[in-house]
């Protein structure tokens, strides 16, 4: 049950700042946890940041992790900074410590090493940098050089310079430029102990370091790892994104990429999952850029294994060449290029010359290094995870998300992490959010400015400046509020001294400093609004190459937002009291598991069941690879779900239809005849999927003897099996085809699990499975290892030449073309299995008349595929498990946690405070045409009947300004930017150049 | 003495994408031309055709609008629509007999320091190829 708890008083250790813990950890705090972020590194973002874009859809999307706006607006975007309240980050810091504190609280105790520059202090200025003698290679941009004094990245986070103490040589050059003396080379390494109610582990991977792939031509200049190529590529990288050959910076026009290159062999005998879809990107990236470069890929397995996946690699690569085999051998003639060797799949040797060989790179597990110290198993180098979960582990208090438990891609890494942050939710509890009173903003204002000055060299006029605002009635000050402590009160004072209202700040990039100094001027009683940042110091100071453009641009940048606050003045709407109820619909397993996980903070749940009784497709499934038994699971939840007082489980009940907004959800169910009503702050679809039905004859179908996967493990849980002399298993039954283009992620997995059941039962029967590529990605490959052991035979096929099934003389015959004997074989088969694939069986939903749209696979469409994986297009509205695309059972469960976290976020606010990152509607204007609708992307406009004009839904609204711009009577309009502000700053900007010259 | 040409550029850069460019250029000290006095807008499909219409007519040498890449909108697709819109505008400006040329729409990740420097200096000189913008009331006095 519900206990009670205030914000930040519940503690999580999040171990590790790459994309998971990151994740995890905004999810946590976006909870009302106070969370402590610990890296070992010097900056966070680990090996996401060394990647520009990253699959599946070619993006950053490093803004999408958190969708709250205000008031640190750019800190969301992780390129720039990453802060909240109740978020501390502790770099270069190692755990090495760990005790068992009463009530199963943990004491975890680190040692940070010192970064020699007190962050507080470091105005990134760059000058230490500048006059350090010490060059090593630089680990971010990999085929360069750094110096001692250096940041990992620019723009860095925690934002700051460090010094890498095990290479500088002391000389003490950087002390005696530094502007701030922030630098300290005395400083001590620092001991942290934290006391934590939960922990996560997001320590992720080391890239497997491929040096012993000598057979492959590691030490060849051209020969490259895949990390490497990124950079390459990056425009931040060391060719600036132009591809060049490391040994003559040439433009290869061949290229090869060969993928398992350190995975999938004595070393690391699983699969590093992610490669395969990162490879392909590369391909990708590097085909469009230099669509004349050939591509090759060689490979074992192709293993695009997710919803959009196949398509991805298969589809939408039609340049490349696919050979599927690992070379033998890479050589280097006298003019670097490499020669590779390989056998093809009939046998055939070949040699073959390309410019740049690219070996893609896996993941190997760190966590052998600490996993004792909180009394983990490993697993090939991973933190061991509980059968049943994906996150789990021995310490229930203890969850392991992304690679730390197995080699993992971003999205389910992502997906793992905000699932983590929903575990720990119902395990503490959550507080209720404190309520914001909304605010308005008189006009007739009082402007000043204030300039943080970067030093006495950044160029700027002081008296010139003040002169020209003085002239315009507006104060200015030069204060460094950045400056620890009493800058701050500096700036408070000068706007009390001088009885401001509004105020410009001219200063660094607005990461951090935006929000502190927002956060400062409302406890002044002012809306955040009052104060304009204005991004000077990076884009000006830093970036113009025309010092004596400098105070002209102050003037002109500094004026046009003074006008634009002069101009500024709102009411503030009042704010939405939510329902205090989730709907859940289907009650299948992740319907299940979400109701739980509510009803453990205390949030009332209505579930909802089209059939007779709860647990969908999990009850028809058998033990899983991993030994995992689902069905007495499932009987305890559902015992579970029908005891709980908080949750109301309604079967044989459909949704009719969905009406207005989060927070404000009503939904019309049927239940028979009836009618019922329930109002809802978030909806959540869990409506499951369905087993492909072959066509009658496909593979066989209706053959007698022929059975599906499913139906096939039920049989042998039942022992029914146990006479069979052989068994034929064929892949990708209604899976990665024109009708479904995807792969159904479960059956190669299944198909494993079927083989190993059935050699084990009997050693003498004979498997055969026949597939694509088999999918056992992760540490689901030591499975397929052991099948093979065991003697189960694989016979590759390709979709366009299929096998054949047919009865003949009353024994099945599966006829194969088999590549290696390149003929086509005859095999019989007591029984010939089917792994049917995974279908949608997504019904049409009504929300406010119109239908909710799916993916082009019939599966609910997540609004970002890698970091809102659970997150629909209207706002306040969430799917889970097989109704959003094919999955383990586990999987869903995740994905069903990961849910319930986003969705707590507004479930646990009392009241939805109205916003200023807003968009509204002059409804005197407004002509209804209902062009905004289509505009917004976030379902946050309406047609209002009653007013005849549309009207926006404030609490959804992210205030983007796409309405504002494509209404077409200037009905809409944006409060951060109204267009008579924009045309006065415009009118600013240029008449003012005239004035600076 | 003839001074040369200077170009105005008004800036309307995507908080999420081009924005974040700029800071990145900046603070790696990769620098470009003193043309381009930036807006920060939220989106790149908030910037209203007015307001390039505004700024030409007020004598804007040149107008960039950068916004994220293709996928890569915080707003979803705020940047196709900035794409239809400019498209649009485009054959609007033809037909006031103002150079579409002079209005430039870039995606320019926040990764992109190097891809921001470069947009801003290959516009600079374009433009000051073009000469003054003879809508420019510089030009008119
Ligand atoms: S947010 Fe950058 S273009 Fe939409």
């Amino acid at each position: 049950m519900a206990k009670k708890v205030k914000e930040f008083e519940r503690h999580v250790v999040v171990l590790g700042g790459g994309a998971a813990g990151i994740a995890a950890a905004l999810a946590l705090n976006d909870l009302g946890f106070k969370v402590s972020l610990i890296e070992k590194q010097s900056h966070l973002l680990g090996t996401i940041g060394q990647l520009d874009k990253q699959f599946p859809n070619d993006a950053c999307g490093f803004c999408q992790l958190r969708s709250r706006v205000e008031p640190g607006v750019s800190e969301l975007c992780l390129r720039r900074d990453l802060g909240a309240e109740g978020l501390d980050i502790y770099n270069l810091s190692t755990l090495w410590n760990v005790e068992k504190l009463k009530g199963e609280r943990l004491k975890l105790y680190f040692n940070q090493e010192p970064a020699y520059i007190k962050p507080r202090l470091c105005v990134r200025c760059r000058k230490c940098e500048d006059v350090c003698p010490v060059e090593v290679p630089d680990e971010f941009n990999l085929l360069g050089k750094r110096k001692a004094a250096y940041t990992r990245y620019p723009m860095a986070i925690p934002p700051t310079w460090v010094i890498d103490g095990e290479n500088c040589t002391r000389c003490g050059e950087c002390v005696k430029v530094c502007p701030t003396d922030c630098i300290d080379l005395e400083m001590q390494p620092r001991e942290i102990s934290l006391e934590a109610d939960a922990v996560v582990i997001a320590t992720g991977f080391s890239l497997i370091d491929p040096a012993y792939l000598t057979e492959l031509g590691v030490r060849f200049p051209n020969v490259v790892t895949s990390l490497e190529l990124e950079r390459i590529l990056s425009d931040m990288g060391p060719t600036q994104g132009e591809l060049k050959r490391p040994s003559d910076g040439s433009e290869p026009k061949k290229v090869a990429f060969v993928f398992c290159a350190g995975s999938r062999d004595r070393l690391h005998p699983y699969c590093s999952t992610a490669c395969c879809m990162y490879g392909a990107k590369e391909a990708r990236m590097l085909g469009d850029k230099y669509p004349d470069t050939e591509l090759t890929i060689f490979y074992m397995d192709r293993r695009g294994y997710g919803k959009p996946y196949y398509s991805y690699m298969e589809e939408t690569l039609p340049d490349v060449r696919w050979i599927p085999c690992r070379p033998a051998k890479v050589e280097e003639d006298q003019d670097n290029n490499l020669i590779v060797h390989y056998e093809s799949e009939d046998g055939k040797f070949h040699k073959e010359e390309f410019d740049l060989v690219t070996l893609v790179v896996g993941q190997e597990g760190r966590a052998d290094d600490f996993a004792n110290l909180f009394e983990l198993e490993t697993n090939e180098g991973f933190v061991k995870i509980e059968v049943g979960s994906e996150i789990g582990t021995a310490n229930p208090k203890v969850f392991a998300i992304g690679s730390a438990g197995g080699p993992k891609d971003l999205p389910d890494s992502i997906t793992e992490a905000q699932a983590a942050a929903g575990r720990i939710a119902s395990l503490l509890g959550i507080p209720k959010t404190r309520n914001t009173p909304p605010k308005s903003v008189e006009p007739f204002p009082k402007v000043g400015v204030v300039f943080d000055p970067v030093g006495d060299d950044d160029g700027l006029d002081k008296d010139a400046i003040k002169t020209f605002f003085a002239e315009k009635g507006i104060t200015t000050a030069f204060i460094n509020y950045t400056e620890t402590g009493k800058g701050l009160s500096e700036l408070e004072n000068f706007i009390k001294e001088k009885e401001l209202d509004r105020l410009v700040v001219a200063g660094p990039a607005p990461n951090k400093a935006e929000r502190l100094l927002k956060e400062r001027v409302q406890e002044l009683g002012w809306h955040p609004a009052q104060l304009e940042y204005l991004d000077f110091r990076e884009p000006v100071l830093w970036g113009y190459e025309d010092a004596s453009k400098f105070n002209e641009a102050a003037l002109t940048l500094a004026l046009a937002h003074a006008e634009k606050l002069r101009l500024l003045s709102f009411d503030s709407a009042e704010p939405v009291q939510p329902f205090g109820r989730a709907l859940i619909v289907g009650a299948g397993a992740a319907g299940l598991w979400a109701a739980r996980q509510f009803a453990d903070v205390g949030v009332s749940v209505t579930l909802i069941e089209k059939t007779e009784q709860p647990g969908g497709q999990a009850r028809k499934l058998s033990r899983t690879l991993e030994g995992f038994e689902p069905a007495p699971f499932l009987e305890n939840l559902i015992k579970k779900v029908k005891k709980s007082k908080k949750i109301e489980l309604l079967t044989n009940t459909t949704l009719d239809r969905i009406e207005g907004e989060l927070g404000k959800f009503t939904a019309h169910l049927k239940r028979g005849e009836k009618e019922l009503i329930r109002g809802a702050a978030i909806i959540l679809f869990a409506t499951g999927a369905q087993e492909y039905e072959p066509k009658k004859d496909e593979f066989g179908w209706g053959l007698e003897g022929v059975i599906s996967e499913r139906d096939f493990a039920g049989r042998i849980s039942k022992g029914e099996t146990d006479d069979l002399k052989s068994v034929v298993m064929i892949q990708c039954v209604g899976s990665r085809n024109e009708e479904h283009p995807y792969c159904s992620r479960v059956c190669c997995r299944r198909a494993l699990a079927n083989a190993i059941a059935l050699k084990e039962a009997n050693p003498k029967v004979e498997v055969t499975i026949i597939a694509r590529d088999v999918m056992s990605w992760g540490l689901s490959e030591l499975y397929y290892l052991k099948a093979r052991e065991l003697g189960v035979n694989f016979i590759r096929y390709e979709k366009d030449n299929p096998p054949t099934v047919s009865r003949r003389d009353g024994k099945l015959v599966v006829s194969v073309f088999d590549r290696l004997l390149d003929a086509t074989v005859e095999l019989s088969a007591g029984s010939v299995v089917l792994a049917n694939g995974i279908v949608a069986s997504t019904l049409p939903i009504l929300y406010n008349d119109k239908p909710v749209s799916f993916d082009k696979f019939g599966f609910f469409a997540e609004v970002n595929p890698k970091f809102r994986p659970t997150e629909l297009e209207v706002d306040g509205m969430f799917a889970a498990g097989l109704a959003k695309g094919p999955k383990r059972l586990t999987e869903s469960l995740t994905e069903a946690s990961a849910a319930v976290a986003k969705a707590l976020v507004f479930l646990r606010a009392e009241k939805l405070a109205p916003k200023y990152y807003v968009a509204r509607t002059n409804t005197r204007r407004c002509a209804f045409c209902g062009i905004c609708i289509d505009a917004c992307p976030n379902s946050a406009r309406v047609m209002d009947d009653d007013l005849m004009s549309a009207r926006v839904i404030e609490a959804i609204c992210q205030g983007c300004g796409i309405c504002a711009s494509a209404c077409p009577s200037q009905a809409a309009h944006l409060l951060t930017l109204e267009s008579d502000q924009a045309f006065r700053m415009i009118d600013v900007m240029l008449a003012q150049t005239e004035r600076g010259d | 003495m003839e001074k040369e040409f200077d170009p105005k550029i008004v800036g309307f850069f995507c908080n999420w994408c081009t924005a974040a460019a700029a800071d990145l250029a900046g603070t790696s000290r990769i620098q470009y031309p003193a043309n381009v006095r930036p807006i920060r807008v939220m989106c790149s499909g908030s910037v209203d055709a007015s307001y390039v219409i505004k700024a030409l007519l007020e004598g804007a040498d040149g107008v960039l609008i950068g916004g994220c890449h293709p996928n890569d909108c915080h707003y979803v697709n705020g940047n196709y629509k900035a794409r239809r819109r400019v498209a649009l505008l485009k054959s609007i400006l033809t037909t006031l007999d103002l150079d579409p040329d002079r209005v430039w729409l870039r995606w320019i990740s926040a990764a992109e320091g190097v891809r921001f420097a470069k947009v801003v200096r290959q516009m600079t000189e374009e433009i000051k190829e073009k000469g003054p913008n003879p809508m420019g009331k510089s030009t008119q006095t």
